[in-house]
């Protein structure tokens, strides 16, 4: 369960100030598969970093009681000094994790050979995709956030990343955000919807799509 | 057609869905436990990052300061200075020394903590408290691990370096490194929130050097000087430290109390930047 307790974010910019939240109270059940829709620009990405605990609301105030991915896809989180194995030893660390579990899982599914031991600068944007991907599959997350769909790899790494992200959508909940119904329809089963600052919950999918469209 | 904006469902109290919310108290120790597993975590990693591959790291902490001690030994003997209060100029050295890198390494690590490691924000459960306290902790181990090493070189070289009072010594290490975390912690801040201060931490660190002690005793200092030296509270803190090592130097500038004081204000400007160095950090890598 993620709680947003009066919940306001906003950016300065050169016109003002953009409004991303404006006091927004919601409860995420943490076991359900949640589309966020919005537009571009509407503030998805910061909602999801706000959600992540990557960033922190202006006001308010967001409690998680969940493990929590970070934002899918984030490649940002590894020390550029160390190596591949060196960065899963320390984040299977601070969450508590297998550090010989999630190695081999990761060592098999991102299939980095010998740049497996190898600093991570030294890795292409490719690799550390992979790398960050099977990470968060080993972590085993009760909830994964996602930042629109986007496939990494060859074909080959697809399939086997489409497989595994089958699977997680099995056994855990997730929060994917989307400027995409098409995306949200095929993978949630509860719709959101991010819109001047407010953030509407609605039971029904097809009924988040509809107020999602009829924006003018 | 339009859909009704309802209103936002208003949070409810966190029971249902068999989430065992915890007790405050359960709360707490089990954030400590989190913050006790980042902190060792953090310190592992700092191990790999700071002294690397390379193995020349470590000795490099043993060389820097026997250099430093060495050529200042020397050019005393060239001046012909004495030792005084029945210690050498290379105890004199060694202890001040000790001291004043355990205080500047510690506040250099701690007010470039959140620099060097902007990628940990994207976790939340390391904050750059964990990494300045993970840093203090590593940076104290390694200078103490350094003084044995020096101690046991003067030692074989036949030098008397023996320490006198080792828990006043171990408690004035401690005070450096908590003085040099609050201090490094309170730059950091600073620089999230005017990177042009810089300068400040180049000329702070010149001036509290000479005026720390390190280079002479403060009874050596004309009287009229001495009350600006002892402005300085890691001159009270050398002076201590001496004290503490040298069996027969008494440490009579050394104050604690006037120490403890600037440990509290240093907390204090610590904590205020923190807070308000907090929300410009976060987000600010993007």
């Amino acid at each position: 369960m993620i709680t947003l307790d009066g919940v306001s974010k906003s950016y300065r910019t050169a016109n003002g100030y953009r409004v991303i939240l404006n006091d927004v109270s919601i409860l995420l059940p943490t076991d359900r598969h949640i589309g966020v829709l919005g537009r571009n620009g509407a503030g998805k990405s910061t909602l999801l970093r706000m959600i992540s605990g990557e960033e922190e609301p202006d006001t308010g105030k967001i409690t998680r009681r969940a493990r929590v991915s970070w934002p899918l896809g984030f490649t940002g989180g590894f020390h550029p000094a160390l190596t591949a194995r060196e960065n899963l030893r320390f984040i299977s660390r601070i969450y508590n994790s297998d550090i010989e579990e999630v190695t081999a899982f990761v060592d098999d599914f991102a299939e980095l050979g010998d740049y497996f031991d190898m600093p991570i600068s030294t890795l292409s944007s490719g690799m550390r995709a992979r790398l960050a991907f099977g990470l968060s599959l080993a972590m085993r997350f009760d909830f994964y956030l996602i930042d629109e769909i986007v496939s990494v790899g060859d074909y080959w790494f697809r399939a086997k990343a489409q497989a595994e992200f089958d699977r997680i959508r099995n056994e855990s909940g997730m929060l994917l955000v989307s400027h995409s119904p098409a995306t949200i329809r095929k993978f949630c089963d509860t719709g959101l919807v991010l819109r001047n600052g407010r953030l509407v919950m609605f039971d029904a999918l097809e009924d988040a799509i509809d107020f999602y469209l009829d924006d003018d | 057609m339009r859909l009704p904006m309802r209103p936002d469902p208003q949070p409810r109290p966190l029971v249902s869905r068999g989430v065992p919310v915890p007790s405050p108290l359960g709360e707490l120790l089990q954030g400590l436990a989190v913050q006790r597993r980042v902190i060792v975590a953090i310190v592992l990693r700092e191990v790999r990052t700071r002294f690397g591959q390379y193995h020349l790291g470590y000795l490099w902490a043993v060389i820097v300061p026997l250099l430093f001690i060495m050529t200042l030994a020397f050019v005393y003997a060239a001046l012909g200075r004495r030792a005084a209060h029945g210690a050498s100029v290379e105890l004199l050295l060694l202890s001040g020394m000790m001291a004043w890198l355990t205080f500047t390494d510690t506040q250099n690590q701690a007010s470039r903590a959140y620099q060097t490691n902007r990628q940990l924000v994207v976790y939340p459960m390391v904050s750059v408290v964990d990494i300045v306290i993970a840093r203090a902790l590593l940076e104290l181990g390694t200078k103490l691990a350094v003084m044995t090493i020096l101690i046991t070189l003067f030692w074989a070289a036949g030098y008397d370096v023996g320490i006198a009072d080792p828990l006043g010594v171990a408690a004035a290490m401690l005070t450096v490194t908590y003085l040099g975390a609050m201090f490094g912690h309170t730059i950091g801040c600073v620089l999230v929130i005017a990177p042009s201060f810089l300068f400040i931490v180049a000329t702070s660190r010149r001036i509290l050097f000479f005026t720390s002690g390190v280079l002479f005793l403060l009874s050596d200092v004309p009287a009229e000087w001495r009350t600006y030296v002892l402005y300085n509270p890691l001159a009270h803190v050398i002076d201590l430290t001496r004290g503490a090592w040298i069996e027969s130097y008494s440490a009579p500038y050394g104050d604690v109390v006037y120490v403890a004081g600037w440990a509290v204000g240093l907390t204090a400007t610590a904590a205020v930047g923190e807070l308000v160095a907090r929300r410009r950090r976060l987000g600010a890598n993007r």
